[in-house]
């Protein structure tokens, strides 16, 4: 797998992951490995490893009131069995749960997930249907701002920059709609939707390049979700479908528009 | 070798035990799988893929089934790894029922794909106890087997809870 | 090869117990290779900067080779129609001045470790000029199309016929109604668990070289890598197969990696080992299928079939594997008319060369896609007719009347359970209440849908016999010899990747040695232990191995007699085998006994008087047959389709191991649905690089995919041979996939009408849903 030898550490504090990435800019921080490593077969592995998995800073579940915390070094399996996230957002630890395969989510983290799945996958749609905030050692960014980069020197982390977790508050109620054609895969499509009083959130990956939040969608809650599935038009027209291998972009349009209407009903009966 | 400011986390020179044998420290840049096949003799941990997307390379760590080619080596540092064959090992109840359902039903064919199906059987019946044939399709979500058809596979851990029920094993229950 | 002399790890591969991976050599090289990132190009130059680096032993390119190695050949000898012969591109070991396929092998590194060996096969420089490519056989057919060979115009290796064109013509002008489909059976990755590997090393004491490598019969292996590639003399080379982790047919072929890994340690002394990445298994390994058939039905007015007539594209990848030109003619097309009362029919094929990756047998070998294209005109007959699919297999099915029957194509059946397998079938598919549970499906918005297929096996290894074997007969062979204590010994020339072979012959062994099964061992993959051997496929080992194993055991007993009559000093004649004991005058004793007694005063290491190796002729095929049925739901909002309930009955004769059949039947029909609903290998239209290349986007079916199968083992018509048995194993295969794809066009049919007939497979939720979607569906 590798062709050098490979600097690992696994710091206990977060100070000590600092320091490591200021001493070795080409360090790769990593949490729970499961997109990094397998990638690394085919790409060599880095010189330097910064493994997360410990750091205390970054493994908390927490709720505060209205306010949910989830730190950067928790598993997809601690999230979905988290009493907390269970109480307050069980559409969220249902959508963990599903994630992938099951000896996956005992490694793959939060964090990872964020700077990995960006294109597809359940929790992209989670962080932005919330309207979750991310984290970093040096900042706070929005997650649509995460997802979907505004202007140069978007989010992409800084060198030494790490996550520490995402925030949310607590909606009044949410949605999870996925369609995962492939058992253990990414979903295909998926449609997080949540409703805080009058206010709503709407993220949707699997559709085009990057998983975005959907302000048309949002507008067409907000309206009722009157209009048919015409008042969702401008979503396609922002975003269209994307075409591939697994999928045309009309199917992907088709099912989108399926799982907002899911969503809908579910919001707002 | 890693030099760490300020770390003691006594996992960074890991001795690991493999199925309760203590064995040299992981050294730097391989994953588990390579680690364990190559250097800790350990043959039952298979590399069906290069991607992860096959779970052949299942092993515990510290009781928790993982894909072993996406796990560094010295993740498992001062860490308790089980192969399939030090399974037998684990005087756990869920693993020696499904260790005996295997044995009786035989449900594999080439053999290759065991590790993946044998973890994720015991792991389900941990937390699962009393699956039904969906939930248990479900726990096998993202392995791979080429050679059965999984119906006996899936049969076998019908099987294995029943034992862990301490029904008998044609199926009429009675409890322990 | 002298057992006690060996090597550790050699003695480790004898055993059969671990895979050829498993394995690792004291002092082993290893072996990586630098591959073709390009369809086609040209090689404008290689730079090894490599040679240096640390570890490495050598790097060799096609140039480098020693001995003058041949093209691994393709055995298969085809006559176009216009008599002349097919090409014969030549399939070398590593690509010299054209790469043909992504992922084809130009150099090989080896190492002292294979971590080593990959990281330098990642520096090798290649400089590729790429050229225009194709990767689809319709496409390269047309004039103007990329030529994969140049001295091969059209691309086309064969243009081959059979049957009888004028009478099928004739039958069509005629015919009260004609149906014609477009049929595609899409290209497959057989995808065994484990990945191909090889071991090759040269004793320095004796020369003798041996190969360790997973494949489905060491014996014919070794004859064409040593003999057709090598020009060595097949003594020299022994081939040792361990534990096989599945093959599916892929693994019976020869590959340049095993070629190479021998000629590797033969010139540097050491043992040299490679093992296959996955990856590299979707670049190399030989896929499956890819077939475009166009196929016209004749009916009479009464919807009696009168004629079939297939022209079809086969894909056969950029070389001709060992088998490639046979599994779309000679191996398809004697089952195109199945179990049907046909009067004529005629197939062409044309054989299409493309820059992909070699195809090959796969689970079926031809059989499969025959059967394809037949149970789906059928129901596209029925869907156009206006017929009830059920009603016109029934009728145009033989009928135990009618046999013995020879079909059109010359496959001469005696017995067979074919209208009582589709009776059966339908009971336990419930068809007659089907229409209830449609409607019930439609009040949800779910469209629902119930297949049919039959399928017709024709197994023992016959035509390709006639083709390779100097008389044209199917032969297995198998050897008995016995240890001290009595304990059996067998080996068969027959190779497991799973199925379970050595209980089954043990089974068998077992009780017609009176035996008791736990003393018998028995054995495969060993060159130096059998002579000869013929290898696993086309479903006949049970066939042939026991057909080896019961003359073996008939001459065992045979030697054994006369051994008695000379130790109880009495005439041959008088010593008699009865219900399990050999018996002369008063005394009685079990083989086993004897066995022991023959040996007890000979000095250690003596031969057993007993011992045997036979070399048996199968004289007799089997034709297993069966149907499979298949009932579905979709839902219309998401192409999603749901496996509700499947039927497999099948006439396999007697059965020796019902769970190893069943297995069988699960595993196969598995496979088939993989085909039909999930398994899309694609190439990049622009580059020709193969898109598809890990199982994050090659789809294998999974638990979720499969639902449980009711399978039913129809038995009352044996197989003509002694034991009675049918072959099982590819049967899955070849009638899943119509199976579910009839269910398709059935539920789809509900919204489409006719138009429900131009779903292919994959019939992903994408392609089903946009088939219901397209413009003008009214869906």
């Amino acid at each position: 797998m590798i062709d050098k030898p490979l600097n690992w550490h696994r710091p206990a504090a977060l100070e000590d992951a600092q320091a490591l990435l200021s001493r070795f800019p080409d360090a790769v921080p990593m949490g729970g490995g499961q997109h990094l490593i397998p990638r690394w077969r085919q790409s060599g592995t880095p010189a330097t490893v910064v493994s997360l998995g410990l750091v205390p800073a970054m493994r908390h579940i927490e709720r505060h009131g209205r306010v949910l915390r989830l730190g950067a070094a928790v598993t997809l399996n601690e999230l979905a069995a988290s009493a907390a996230v269970g109480d307050g957002i069980p559409a969220l630890s249902s959508l963990a749960g599903k994630m992938g395969d099951r000896l996956m989510r005992n490694r793959a983290t939060i964090g990872g997930a964020l700077c990995t799945t960006s294109q597809a996958g359940c929790l992209p749609a989670a962080m932005l249907g919330t309207r979750a905030v991310v984290h970093t050692t040096a900042r706070d960014i929005a997650a649509h701002d995460w997802f979907q980069p505004r202007g140069p020197g978007g989010p992409t982390l800084e060198k030494g920059e790490l996550i520490v977790g995402v925030s949310l508050r607590i909606p009044d109620a949410a949605s999870h709609q996925c369609l995962r054609l492939i058992p253990g895969r990414f979903a295909l499509l998926t449609v997080f939707a949540t409703r805080a009083e009058h206010e709503f959130g709407v993220g949707i990956s699997g559709l085009s390049a990057s998983a975005f939040r959907a302000f048309a969608a949002e507008a067409w809650l907000a309206g009722g979700a009157a209009a048919g599935s015409t008042g969702l038009d401008r979503v396609f027209e922002e975003h269209p479908g994307q075409s591939d291998i697994q999928a045309h972009g009309a199917y992907r349009e088709a099912q989108a528009r399926r799982l907002l209407k899911k969503a809908a009903e579910a919001l707002l009966a | 070798m890693s030099e760490t400011p300020s770390s003691n986390d006594p996992g960074q020179a890991g001795f690991c035990r493999v199925n309760t044998v203590a064995r040299l420290e992981v050294p730097a840049g391989e994953s588990l799988l390579e680690w364990l096949r190559d250097t800790a003799d350990c043959v039952d941990v298979r590399k069906g893929c290069d991607t992860g997307h096959c779970g052949a390379c299942a092993v515990l760590v510290d009781g928790v089934p993982v894909k072993s080619c996406s796990v560094l080596a010295q993740e498992a540092g001062a860490r308790d790894v089980h192969t399939l064959a030090g399974l037998s090992l684990l005087d756990q109840p869920a693993t020696q029922a499904v260790l005996a359902a295997a044995e009786q039903r035989q449900p594999f064919q080439c053999g290759y794909c065991m590790p993946a199906f044998m973890l994720a059987a015991i792991a389900l019946l941990q937390d699962t106890p009393d699956p039904t044939d969906a939930q248990i399709r479900d726990a096998f979500a993202g392995l791979l087997c080429r050679c059965t058809g999984y119906l006996p596979i899936v049969d076998m851990v019908g099987l294995a809870a029943r034992l862990l029920r301490g029904a008998s094993p044609g199926g009429e229950g009675r409890t322990a | 090869m002298n057992y006690a002399g060996m090597p550790g790890w050699l003695r480790r591969a004898c055993s059969g117990r671990v895979f050829t991976e498993d394995i690792y050599p004291e002092g082993c090289l290893h072996a990586a290779f630098v591959r073709s990132p390009h369809a086609h190009a040209r090689i404008a130059g290689i730079r090894t900067p490599v040679e240096g680096m640390d570890g490495v032993v050598a790097v060799w390119t096609a140039d480098d080779l020693p001995g003058h190695p041949r093209p691994i050949p393709c055995i298969i000898p085809l006559l176009n129609r216009d008599r002349s012969s097919r090409a014969d591109p030549p399939r070398t070991l590593l690509a010299r001045g054209k790469v043909r396929h992504h992922g084809e092998a130009v150099a090989m590194v080896v190492a002292r470790s294979a971590r080593i060996a990959q990281a330098a096969a990642r520096r090798v420089e290649v400089v590729y000029e790429p050229l225009p490519q194709v990767t689809q056989a319709d496409l390269a057919l047309q004039p103007g199309a990329p030529r994969v060979w140049e001295d091969i115009p059209g691309n086309l290796c064969f243009d081959w016929e059979t049957g009888d064109e004028a009478a099928v013509d004739a039958a069509l002008q005629a015919a009260a109604s004609v149906v014609e489909a477009s049929i595609v059976n899409n290209r497959v990755v057989a995808s065994p668990l484990e990945t191909r590997s090889a071991i090759g090393w040269a004793d320095p004491d004796t020369g003798q070289r041996i190969l360790v490598t997973p494949s489905q019969g060491a014996h014919w292996t070794r004859d064409v890598i040593a003999r057709d590639v090598l020009g060595w003399d097949p003594a020299t080379l022994e081939v040792i197969t361990p534990r096989v982790g599945g093959s599916f047919g892929m693994k019976i072929f020869i590959y340049p990696e095993q070629v190479l890994v021998l000629l590797a340690a033969q010139a540097l002394g050491h043992a040299v080992k490679w093992v296959g990445s996955r990856t590299e298994a979707f670049l190399s390994d030989t896929h499956g299928r890819d077939h475009h058939t166009r196929v016209r039905l004749a009916l009479d007015a009464a919807g009696n079939f009168l004629a079939i007539r297939t022209d079809t594209d086969a894909n056969l990848g950029a070389f001709l594997s060992n088998y490639g030109p046979f599994n779309p003619t000679m191996c398809s097309t004697p089952v195109l008319p199945g179990a049907y009362r046909f009067g004529a029919m005629y197939s062409r094929v044309r054989g299409a060369l493309t820059n992909t990756v070699p195809l090959d047998s796969y689970r079926g070998a031809g059989r499969p896609e025959a059967n394809y294209v037949l149970e789906r005109v059928i129901d596209i007959a029925a869907l156009e007719l206006n017929l009830d699919r059920a009603a016109l297999r029934r009728r145009n099915l033989l009928a135990p009347e009618d046999l013995p029957y020879t079909t059109a194509t010359g496959v001469r059946l005696t017995g067979g359970l074919f209208a009582d397998n589709l009776e059966r079938a339908l009971r336990s598919i419930d068809y007659a209440g089907f229409p209830a549970r449609r409607d019930e499906s439609r009040a949800g918005n779910k469209l629902r849908g119930l297949g049919i297929a039959n399928y017709l096996e024709t197994n023992g290894g016959m035509a390709l016999a006639r083709l390779t074997q100097p008389d044209g007969i199917s032969r297995e062979s198998a050897r008995i010899c016995f240890h001290r204590d009595g304990r059996l010994r067998a080996d068969v020339g027959t190779q497991s990747s799973g199925q379970g072979h050595r209980s089954s012959y043990a089974k068998i062994l077992a009780d017609y040695l009176h035996y008791d099964a736990s003393a018998i061992s028995v054995h495969q993959g060993r060159t130096d232990r059998l002579g000869q051997g013929m290898g696993t496929g086309g479903s006949k080992s049970l066939l042939s191995g026991s057909t080896a194993l019961l003359q073996v055991a008939d001459a065992v007993i045979q030697k054994a007699r006369e051994w008695a009559a000379q130790a109880w000093r009495m005439p041959l004649e008088q010593v008699r085998w009865e219900a399990g004991r050999l018996r002369g005058g008063e005394r009685c004793f079990s083989l086993r006994e004897l066995a022991i007694m023959a040996v007890a005063d000979l000095p250690e290491g003596t031969p057993h008087p007993f011992e045997t190796e036979v070399c048996a002729a199968i004289t007799e095929g089997t034709f297993a047959n069966g149907c499979h049925a298949c009932e579905i739901e979709i839902d219309p909002d998401t192409g999603v389709v749901d496996i509700l309930a499947y039927v497999s009955v099948n006439d396999f004769g007697v059965i020796v191991s019902e769970d190893k059949v069943r297995s069988q039947v699960m595993g196969g029909s598995a496979q088939g649905i993989g085909q039909a609903l999930l398994e899309d290998c694609r190439f990049d239209a622009d580059s020709g690089r193969l898109l598809t290349t890990d199982f994050g986007r090659y789809h294998l079916p999974q638990a979720a995919s499969i639902p449980d199968m009711d399978i039913v083992l129809n038995q009352g018509s044996a197989g003509a041979n002694r034991l009675g048995i049918k072959g099982c194993g590819e049967s899955g295969a070849s009638a899943a996939p119509p199976a579910v794809m009839n269910a398709i066009q059935d539920a789809l049919s509900t919204a489409l009408g006719k138009r429900a007939s131009a779903i292919q497979m994959p019939a992903t939720p994408p392609a089903i849903w946009a088939l219901l979607h397209a413009e003008g569906s009214g869906a």
